[in-house]
């Protein structure tokens, strides 16, 4: 009985090689690939809207501070807060979207392999845009929201919000993409015997994810539509004018998304976590059922709560209480996770590895933003939390210490699976205490100066309001943070040029992406295995052990993970195709940022005519 | 398009061309049936529309046509959908996935109508010019 | 359906066509696209003064669209039809149908739009004007597309080949073809298909345009 691919001799079967080569990297559409490209790209970004933070926070760190000017300063919080989640949060958690999901439902590809790798082209153009020509030509300037009237031409009439309208709606096609991509992968590629029921949560809670995707992004995409037409064709949707007009009808809009969208932010990462503690606390996790069922609802009542971001801009009593009410209700679902996660480090013997510090530290740090966020769903008190630094603190301590947390425990305990090679662990420990240590530093003053009255998105603010201590704290907590993740980046390259290599399974690990070889190989799995359980690998090692909970499995035992070998594995091809789309619609937005008719044609005639070579190419 | 397993092995024997041949005139002959069944939703489509147009124009009071416009709408939606995207005989998980779609666009445009048309979803006058008074 | 017979792709845990799988996901994601250009119509509606308003609409001429619509879902079904028995008149007929009545849909849009604009009615002069064009122009947009994504069916020979009832080859002759898939049952049968679902997707949203915009006002 084979227990891991490494383990299966299979007679005369040929082994499909990576394309090699530069090449082979530009025209990959091989979904570990896809991954690495979103990882690294990502974290480059994350770098630069982290410098934007630095720059914020010192001239925020004393009062009457004069680093920055007010219009510097609006760009910055601006291109701060999108490119954190749009070219951060969103395309990490994509990364490993791309890496796991096809490894953890035993599959060798998504579905659609170069519209994978359309997505990723088309996330980096959509950055290149906000940022090229945000620093280039003009930066955005009207908060990562870019709420209407300030938005519009008469209140903003440089480029800036163009820009961030055409770079936003590229990266909302790349996710849309994306999240159908993922759809069809996860429920029609999965490995025999694998049921929803026997699914990682870290797939799981993907698969909702993207369900929220594809149901949040057409509204905004209709709320930008309708900010171009105001703009350009002098519409006027979103302003006040002699026929009529509405600037709250934008908050509506955006919000709608914006809800759902703080969940495709932080449901990933709550997967990622589920994978990670049953491993380190060598329990399984407790109420598997019960966290799916709970990250449903999430996923459901984040359409219904969106309200909330809109308390004070006075819809009246009767809207404020029903969409307090819905907000409150959605702490009941999230509470069972976290009652979950804390049941299953209960009593177990845990291993305290870096991811698990990591880990374990989301679930304390979240819980904090989860409660401030609790406070201000009741409107009075979000009257007196809106717009103050309460607010800020409150999501960033889901944002970092939520998502960025899970985020980084998932880099950890995934690394030697992508790349071969042990992070180094002792390291990693001090990185993980400063990290902790310099984001509490930056982000717990601000509930107090927030609470304070400390407004925010104000470029300087003035001394004898009793904010001295907390600004400096936070500006110091900045670059100590900084200083964690710039630690973090030497021990990544120390984990690369290091000659040690990691087993396939340096962890003990419960699911199927540990039983093949570290790296993973290009074909993923040798064999396609057949899953019994919701911790197939788990039971393949230890027969004994095995999850008896399902019906039929006390007195059989199982069969074996790898047993029925293929006779030929066919790898889907290189293409140029996804490239060349992706080329043509950055044309076509960059032509429409300037107006520039003949590249928006020649961009438009680019992606007809890669739409042709795509679907005639065989794959 | 996704073949992830070598196509070689899989040439079809002559079994079993054989078999596929047989299945594909069953399903042929299936689809006989299903002609007539276009033609006659195609033409229950078109007597919808055309009372549509015609109940606009009677003199009843304007609930009761509102109503009647929304069942009559609802009923091509599933004619076409049923029928022509085949939905009705397709697997489940495809009106799953659309009736997913269907449901939030609904919850929108509801919660949307309600913010707006009962609540007045802004909060200053400037938010509908030119309303017309007698509408 | 499709893979009951032996098509050479790997099993799939629902047993679906991968791409069909795919174009549903995209239409449950597209129709809140229109929802809610449907939901800023309807907000939009009572302020008409000064420019385009309901009074403006003529329900004649587009009722007469909607049929044009409603029957080219007709010919698109039975496009798919002729394709699933071999027989190529009848599929090419049809998509050609389907495709000029689109046009013909089109050509009744347009028509509209130039009225309204030579009279001064358009985006700009009511709210009303605004959303309504902008909801009707996307559509439109859509059958645009549509209509280039049937005709492309018939330049690039999707389905040509099919001489017989789709068993198990498209190929002209016995050869293997260079692509896998279109040996297979599957093939060009489901890429029409995928465009029948389009196109019948846009008359759906047709459908719901036609009763809210133009019949709910009166």
């Amino acid at each position: 009985m084979a227990t891991t691919t490494g383990e299966l001799h299979i007679e005369g079967l040929h082994l499909p090689k990576e394309p090699p080569g530069f090449k082979g990297w530009l025209l990959t559409v091989d979904h570990k690939r896809i991954a690495k490209l979103y990882l690294f790209t990502s974290m480059l970004f994350f770098a630069l809207g982290g410098i934007a933070a630095l720059i914020m926070r010192t001239q925020l760190a004393v009062p009457d501070a004069e680093v920055v000017d007010g219009q510097a300063y609006n760009e910055l919080f601006t291109m701060h807060g999108t490119i954190m989640i749009f070219l951060g949060v969103m395309p990490l958690n994509a990364a490993f979207f791309n890496y796991l999901i096809p490894l953890q439902i035993g599959a060798r590809d998504v579905a659609y392999p170069r519209l994978n790798a359309l997505s990723y082209w088309l996330f980096l153009s959509g950055g290149l845009m906000l940022i090229g020509l945000g620093l280039f030509v003009a930066a955005p300037d009207a908060g990562w929201f870019n709420y209407p009237p300030l938005s519009e031409a008469k209140y903003s009439p440089h480029l800036g919000v163009v820009v961030w309208l055409i770079s936003l709606g590229t990266l909302g096609v790349a996710s849309l993409a994306a999240a159908v991509n993922f759809v069809v992968t996860i429920l029609n590629m999965r490995a025999p015997g694998m049921s929803f029921a026997r699914l990682p949560l870290f797939t799981w809670m993907s698969l909702i994810t993207q369900f929220l995707l594809l149901f949040s992004m057409p509204p905004l995409t209709v709320a930008f539509i309708l900010l171009l037409f105001d703009r350009v064709a002098g519409t006027s949707f979103f302003q006040p004018s002699e026929i009529g007009g509405d600037p709250v009808l934008w908050q509506h809009m955006f919000w709608f998304f914006g809800h759902p969208e703080v969940y495709i932010l932080i449901l990933p990462p709550m997967g990622m976590i589920s994978d990670i503690i049953p491993t380190f606390a060598r329990k399984p996790i407790f109420g598997y059922t019960a966290i799916v069922f709970s990250g449903i609802t999430i996923g459901f009542l984040g359409f219904t709560v969106w309200v909330h971001h809109m308390f004070a801009v006075g819809l009246g009593p009767i809207t404020n209480t029903v969409f307090a009410a819905s907000t409150m209700l959605i702490a009941i679902p999230t509470g069972v996770k976290v009652l979950n996660w804390s049941a299953t480090l209960w009593n177990a013997s845990i291993r305290m590895t870096t991811p698990m510090l990591y880990a374990v530290s989301f679930v304390a740090l979240f819980t904090v933003g989860g409660l401030s966020g609790m406070m201000h769903a009741s409107v009075p008190v979000d009257h007196q939390h809106t717009d103050t630094y309460f607010i800020v603190a409150h999501f960033h301590y889901v944002l970092f210490g939520g998502s960025m947390m899970g985020i980084l425990a998932a880099i950890y305990f995934w690394w030697p699976k992508m790349f071969g090679k042990v992070l180094d662990d002792s390291l990693g420990k001090v990185q993980w205490a400063l990290t902790f240590l310099g984001f509490n530093l930056t982000f717990g003053p601000m509930h107090v100066i927030g609470n304070d009255g400390m407004p925010r998105r104000v470029y300087t603010w003035a001394g004898g309001n009793g904010w001295e201590w907390g600004n400096l704290l936070a500006t110091a907590g900045s670059y100590l943070t900084a200083l964690a993740l710039a630690l973090f980046v030497v021990i990544m390259i120390k984990s690369m040029m290091s000659k040690e290599e990691a087993p396939g399974d340096p962890w003990d690990g419960a699911t199927l992406e540990w039983s093949i070889p570290s790296p993973t190989p290009f074909y993923n799995f040798a064999a396609i295995p057949t899953v019994s359980s919701e911790r197939p690998f788990w039971d393949a090692k230890y027969p004994s052990h095995r999850a008896t909970h399902e019906p039929g499995n006390e007195e059989t035992a199982p069969p074996a993970l790898y047993d029925k070998a293929d006779e030929h594995i066919h790898m889907p091809p290189v293409s140029y195709w996804p490239l060349v789309f992706g080329v043509g619609f950055t044309l076509f937005g960059v032509g429409f940022v300037f107006m520039f008719v003949p590249a928006i044609i020649l961009g438009t005639l680019m992606m007809l005519g890669s739409l042709y070579g795509w679907s005639l190419e065989p794959s | 398009m996704s073949s992830q397993m070598g196509f070689e092995s899989q040439l079809p024997t002559e079994a079993e061309r054989a078999s596929a041949l047989h299945k594909a005139e069953e399903l042929v002959a299936e689809d006989k049936q299903h002609h007539t069944r276009y033609g006659i939703v195609a033409v229950w489509l078109f007597i919808i529309t055309a009372v549509e147009v015609a109940i606009v124009f009677l003199p009843v009071a304007t609930w009761v046509i509102v109503v009647g416009l929304f069942v009559l709408m609802a009923m091509k939606a599933i004619g076409v959908a049923g029928y022509y995207m085949h939905l009705k005989d397709d697997a489940r998980s495809f009106s799953y996935l659309f009736g997913a779609g269907l449901f939030v666009a609904l919850v929108l445009i509801f919660a949307f109508a309600v913010l707006y048309l009962v609540f007045s979803g802004g909060d200053t006058e400037l938010f509908v010019k030119g309303v017309d008074s007698g509408h | 359906m499709s893979n009951e017979v032996h098509t050479g792709h790997p099993p799939t845990s629902l047993g679906l066509d991968m791409r069909k799988l795919g174009m549903w996901t995209f239409i449950g994601s597209e129709s809140i696209f229109f929802a809610t250009l449907i939901a800023n119509y309807f907000i939009w509606r009572p302020s008409h003064e000064g420019g385009l308003g309901p009074q403006h609409l003529d329900i004649n001429l587009t009722g007469a669209g909607a049929f044009v619509l409603l029957m080219s879902s007709l010919t698109m079904v039975l496009a798919l039809a002729g394709l699933r028995e071999g027989n190529q008149r009848k599929y090419t007929r049809n998509i050609l149908l389907t495709a000029g009545l689109g046009t013909v849909f089109l050509c009744i849009q347009v028509y509209e739009f130039t009225h309204f604009w030579s009279k001064g009615y358009w985006l700009t002069e009511s709210m009303f004007g605004g959303s309504f064009f902008i909801l009707t122009g996307f559509h439109g947009a859509h059958v645009f597309w549509g209509v280039v994504w049937l005709v492309s069916l018939l330049v690039f020979r999707v389905g040509r080949g099919a001489r017989r009832p789709l068993g198990f080859r498209v190929g002209v002759d016995d050869k293997l073809p260079a692509d896998p898939a279109e040996a297979t049952d599957g093939g060009s049968y489901v890429s029409v298909e995928l465009c029948g679902l389009y196109w019948h997707f846009v008359d759906l949203v047709w459908v719901f345009i036609f009763t809210l915009i133009y019949l709910l006002p009166y």
